[in-house]
């Protein structure tokens, strides 16, 4: 349980990065997890990420860079952020001697 | 051994101060002051964390990132509205978390520079 509530914005990121991979990228759900959207105003500067993540999923490269120039970025930056969370040891309870 | 923690920082979170109590447990009231004069300069308290993250709802995402060293997750929030204002709410619920961990190595830091003295 402290595991989780230590770590909780890798598991964040990891739902995030999983959420586009069951998501058929299609462009019609109007679902949209988007909450500028959801407020009412009409674009966003992240607006496509999830599309964009969906299809890179599939091997749309091109598709992907379409929807979202930085999806794939966002893949890997992401990807990176959670393993240093995970398992980048980051325990300074002990005195350091060096 | 946590008193001269608490009249030293203020502010200081309490798991903050756990952590800076094991580390500096040891050290000489000089060396301590040393520490402190290094460690003050460079943690990040839990508001400006909050307080940036809150921008990124208003104004600008992603500074509370820049602000600890994560260019990377900055860039990307800049860039992309704070994932579509997802990561700003991640951020929000885990401010302190993010606070913590960039404190933590701050004080690492500012630990091996008083004992490089």
């Amino acid at each position: 349980m402290k595991f989780i509530s230590r770590h909780a914005e890798g598991f964040a990121w990891v739902i995030a990065l999983l959420i586009p991979a069951f998501i058929e990228p299609g462009g019609n759900t109007h679902f949209s997890l988007c909450l500028f959207k959801n407020a009412g105003i009409d674009w966003c500067p992240g607006c496509g990420l999830g599309e964009s993540i969906a299809l890179f999923y599939r091997g749309n490269i091109a598709g992907s860079l379409h929807a979202h120039p930085l999806g794939i970025i966002a893949v890997l930056i992401l990807l990176w952020r959670t393993f240093t969370i995970f398992f980048v040891n980051r325990n300074h309870l002990s005195n350091h001697t060096t | 051994m946590s008193h001269r923690l608490m009249i030293s920082i203020p502010g200081l979170d309490a798991e903050e101060m756990l952590l800076l109590d094991n580390m500096t447990r040891d050290l000489s009231d000089e060396q301590f002051r040393t520490f402190v004069a290094v460690y003050s300069g460079r943690r990040k308290s839990n508001d400006t964390i909050l307080i940036c993250t809150i921008l990124g709802f208003v104004a600008v995402a992603g500074i509370q990132r820049f602000i600890v060293g994560q260019i990377g997750m900055g860039l990307l929030y800049l860039f992309t509205g704070g994932l579509c204002l997802v990561g700003t709410i991640v951020d929000l619920i885990n401010h302190k978390s993010l606070a913590l961990e960039y404190n933590q190595q701050m004080a690492a830091e500012s630990l091996r520079m008083t004992r490089g003295f």
